[in-house]
């Protein structure tokens, strides 16, 4: 059995290596790229929304290098992605591939995740799949605080590219943790690493808000490397999604660290009672969160027709003329062209820093 | 010996240079369709120039789409997105503009202003049917220049309504019109009226649009679109006196404010230098990205597009 | 807080379904009802300069209505619709309803919005919720109780004429003359009947059981069933999906349908509407297809048995 899983992030960096160790054949996806996108465009239907495409061209991907086992989450609405494994099961088999596909339908709930590594890998033990299960996410909370450090990192580094350096081998370092001892080690190693990292501790950058629908947030190609083009114009960014947020909302194995949703929900009543899917409630909540913490501006992204962010974006426009904040909203699909987004983040970045200087905003 | 800043706007249909003095008065404009050769256009510009005046440059601003190539090409001391550098120039022309709408070849920009501070804009995204691509496109269809357009428009005096956001659908309800025998004037001044709409619709939503408004771009010296815009937001529109050339009046004011000690300009000789553009793409991360180079001769001078900087490190001289 | 005398229904989206529950419903605690009128163009073009760009259009519209509504009335009644049985949903969009039309009009009376979810909770929460937001001191629960479990009507005949195709889709696709462009209109000028039903519960799970997956949208449900139904129906000559073109159920429901039932049996066509949409061209499609149904009559020998 080669097993693959589509990309979404970091997340394959997390259990990759973990996996293998117990007997999985893993097989991940090559990272997406422009070929991927024109598979699963090509393949998809005409309004699916960016996540489902990029998933499918990596599916085709890797049934293409050999792979025989799709493993794909699922759950039950009201976003449309619990509708993605079926949908794909059914364009894969008509284009004539031969596999099985694993749907994990109830994401959300602990023993559904612990019987899936059961089923997969060579553990037997109900007591080993979960201490490997919440090993994976504890390496996943990893990744992202690596992540979070290079945001803050960047902008602040005094030698040209070196936090770049410093955050690629930081996710080899952690990638490569396969026991809770190892990946202690790495931590370490990692934060010995942004230690060296030059950074010039009293510069106070702009401070951009990223929020919005998960997948685009964290998968780089899917924003086009949008956090990229931001910190290379010296921004900071502050990001209202994580992963490992999302995860510990579900597994609770941070258990110091707030219900980041619950939090959420807090600050977007006013505006938002209800969790309409999605990252609707914390992109409501958290940009009123954001106004308050002198944070400069938010950016929402999300893919095309995305039915929850587009709530939500609705709602964030009457707080921007509200409370008179920044609010810049992107959408994202196969037909973005790269020109028109780098000028707009670079207006959006001239709006801030012209904002900050002339009306003295803190 | 006359000395100014030099502003370069390479935008997608046409190519704006403006030079202003310290007061930012402009001393010398050009405004010419790029035709798919910026280098070439850019060239000839500044060959113009030079021919002309032979000034002293104290500094450079570049903008519009193709702003990396002038500045990599030209030397630039300064290079803006041509938002700011529209919002710049305008807020210089006229203090208390509240509201500036900008209708180029390809980009369309609608940009709010309060205290003389940007707080809020939008620009097209995907699609076509609030730019001058579209009036120029559906122009040809009737068989009149852009130019004319104008005339026709604002001597009809029941406009048809032209239906369909999208350029090819508003080509095809226009000649389902003409089929149906309306006059041409009636078309052109819907046909306007349609772009107001697919503007207004597009970039406007939930946008307040407070007096004095500025209209600029190239489709701006068109007076039918003027008085659609002027019918639909029941407002007086200025049109400011270099409407088309604003961008590069931004980018030129944007060096002014800088100015540079020394500046980075190559200087005129570039207009005659050899240049060659070529692409190729980097397959060594899966990033796939396209690297463009430009050469004079053998020489490569500037090399861009990479994520990674592997590529275009030694030619690193400007930023943002 | 100024009494509330007059409740406006806006004339959109669920409106199509529950519209005269809700009016029996409000006109029984003894107020005053007010709908707006059927969608206009004016209405639309309201609806559309308000909102979001890639919002769809039904929801574009029901904003239109809203504001129609504002100045005439003391509360605009939205449910907050979220779940009408076990197991599904609505379309997010449903969901944070009342929040957006909250945010997208100004000045606009309260919003009453009482939650329905019967994923979680039952009819009388709804209930309960309805007369503290009115705050109506006297309710007869058991007759709003009895109001709500009213039946809605499930069967529709537009037209007349010897032939009858199914149209399936949304309610306010289906209802709405302007929304769905005069689609429905345009097959009776034809001499064709159209036919639109809510399918019973036995053949939605039948259907449901045939799939994969249970969809989990409500009214995705209704619309899947229903072309799986009628595919076997002699009655009918064909069957046509008004889809809305921003739907993201609907993105992925046609690719359902197309995949997993065998179309061949009946003639099928799935029609993507949005108010780009330009008349000529939606008429040419329907025109189109009733030809190549009709072409079929003496192959498939519909009408009279196999």
């Amino acid at each position: 059995m080669k097993l693959t899983v589509p990309h979404m992030g970091l997340l394959s960096v997390a259990y990759t290596e973990i996996l293998r160790k117990h007997g999985v054949d893993m097989m991940p996806p090559p990272r997406p790229s422009v070929n991927t996108l024109n598979l699963g465009t090509r393949n998809s239907p005409e309004f699916a929304c960016l996540p489902f495409k990029i998933n499918l061209g990596n599916m085709i991907e890797s049934l293409d290098n050999g792979a025989d086992t799709i493993l794909m989450p699922g759950g039950s609405g009201p976003c449309r992605f619990g509708y993605y494994g079926v949908v794909q099961e059914q364009i894969l088999k008509s284009l004539g591939y031969e596999f099985n596909m694993t749907l994990t339908d109830n994401p959300d709930s602990l023993s559904g995740m612990v019987g899936t590594i059961r089923d997969i890998s060579d553990i037997k033990d109900k007591k080993h799949a979960f201490t490997v299960f919440y090993l994976i996410l504890i390496k996943m909370a990893a990744l992202d605080k690596a992540q979070s450090m290079y945001h803050w990192y960047k902008p602040r580094e005094i030698n040209r590219n070196e936090s770049d350096k410093a955050y690629s081998g930081a996710v080899r370092t952690i990638g490569k943790a396969t026991t809770y001892r190892e990946l202690y080690r790495s931590w370490k190693e990692v934060k010995k690493i942004f230690r060296d990292v030059k950074a010039d501790m009293k510069h106070k950058p702009l401070k951009v808000g990223v929020l919005g629908e998960i997948f685009v947030v964290i998968e780089p190609f899917a924003n086009m490397m949008f956090e990229k083009k931001l910190l290379d114009m010296g921004v900071e960014i502050v990001r209202g999604v994580w992963l490992s947020d999302w995860l510990n909302d579900r597994f609770r194995f941070k258990p110091f660290r707030k219900n980041q949703n619950k939090l959420a929900k807090k600050w977007a009543y006013p505006y938002l009672k209800y969790a309409s899917g999605g990252e609707s409630i914390e992109s409501v909540g958290k940009t009123v969160k954001f106004s308050r913490e002198g944070i400069d501006g938010v950016i929402h992204i999300m893919p095309f027709t995305c039915m929850p962010e587009l709530v939500a974006a609705t709602i964030m426009n009457r707080i921007s003329t509200d409370m008179n904040y920044p609010v810049l909203s992107l959408t994202f699909d196969e037909n973005v062209s790269e020109v028109n987004l780098q000028t707009r983040i670079e207006a959006f970045v001239d709006l801030l820093e012209r904002r900050k200087k002339c009306w003295k905003v803190s | 010996m006359l000395e100014g800043f030099l502003g370069i706007d390479v935008g997608s249909v046409t190519t704006k240079l403006a030079l202003i003095d310290k007061n930012d008065d402009v001393i010398w404009s050009t405004y010419r369709k790029t035709k798919g050769q910026p280098i070439r256009v850019l060239q000839s510009a500044l060959r113009d120039l030079s021919r002309a005046l032979n000034p002293v440059i104290l500094g450079l601003g570049t903008t519009g789409s193709g702003r990396r190539l002038a500045s990599y090409l030209a030397g630039a001391d300064i290079v803006k997105n041509e938002i700011t550098a529209h919002a710049v120039a305008s807020i210089e022309t006229v203090p208390e503009v509240r509201t500036i709408m900008e209708i180029g070849g390809q980009d369309s920009k609608l940009i709010i202003i309060r205290d003389g501070v940007v707080i809020d804009f939008s620009m097209n995204t995907v699609c076509a049917a609030g730019t001058g691509s579209f009036l120029e496109h559906q122009a040809s269809r009737l068989g009149l220049s852009v130019e004319e357009l104008g005339g026709y428009a604002i001597s009809s005096t029941k406009p048809t309504r032209i239906a369909g956001r999208c350029t090819v659908f508003a080509e095809s309800d226009m000649v389902h019109k003409q089929q149906m025998g309306h006059e041409i004037e009636d078309i052109v001044s819907g046909l306007c009226d349609a772009l107001c709409r697919n503007y207004l619709s597009n970039l406007a939503r939930g946008k307040e649009l407070r007096d004095p408004v500025i209209f600029q771009g190239g489709v701006a010296a068109n007076e039918g679109i003027k008085s659609s815009f002027e019918r639909e937001l029941n407002k007086e529109i200025i049109i400011p006196e270099h409407f088309n050339i604003m961008g590069a009046i931004g980018a030129a004011m944007l060096a002014r404010e800088l100015s540079p000690k020394e500046t980075r300009f190559r200087g005129f000789s570039i207009a005659h230098q050899q240049l060659t553009t070529s692409s190729f793409y980097c397959n060594d991360c899966h990033n796939s990205c396209g690297i463009i180079e430009i050469r004079d001769g053998e020489n490569i001078i500037a090399r861009w597009g990479d994520s990674c900087s592997k590529w275009s490190a030694e030619f690193e001289k400007v930023s943002n | 807080m100024k009494s509330i005398k007059r409740i406006g229904i806006p004339r959109g989206l669920l409106y199509h379904r529950y519209g005269d529950i809700w009016k029996e419903l409000l006109k029984s605690m003894g107020f005053e009802v007010i709908t707006s009128p059927g969608t206009t163009e004016s209405i639309r073009d309201i609806g559309l300069s308000l909102s979001v760009c890639d919002l769809c259009m039904p929801i574009k519209v029901f904003l239109g209505h809203v504001n129609v509504l504002k100045d005439s009335v003391d509360a605009v009644f939205i449910p907050r619709y979220i779940s009408i049985e076990q197991g599904a949903y609505m379309c997010p969009k449903f969901i944070g309803l009342p929040d957006m039309v909250r945010a997208a009009i100004r000045n606009i009376p309260p919003v009453i919005d009482p939650v329905m979810n019967l994923k979680t909770g039952t009819i009388m929460d709804f209930v309960t919720e309805l007369n503290k937001k009115l705050h109506f001191k006297t309710p007869d629960k058991d007759e709003q109780l009895r109001i709500l479990g009213l039946p809605v009507k499930r069967d529709y005949f537009f037209g007349e004429g010897k032939i009858t195709v199914v149209v399936t889709g949304r309610p306010y696709l289906v209802f709405d003359n302007i929304m769905n462009k005069g689609a429905i209109r345009y097959i009776n000028s034809l001499g064709v009947r159209a036919f639109y039903f809510i399918p019973d519960l036995f053949s939605t799970e039948k259907t449901m059981d045939s799939l994969p997956k249970w969809v989990y949208w409500s009214m995705g449900k209704e619309v899947v069933t229903s072309v799986r139904s009628m595919l076997d129906n002699h009655d009918i000559c064909g069957i046509i999906n008004l889809v809305n073109s921003a739907c993201g159920p609907d993105s992925f429901l046609v690719e359902l349908i197309t995949r997993s039932f065998d179309l061949g049996k009946k003639p099928y066509m799935a029609i993507t509407i949005d108010e780009h949409t330009s008349d000529v061209g939606l008429q040419t499609r329907i025109e189109a297809f009733m030809d190549m149904t009709l072409k079929r009559k003496p192959l498939n020998a519909w009408g009279g048995g196999k």
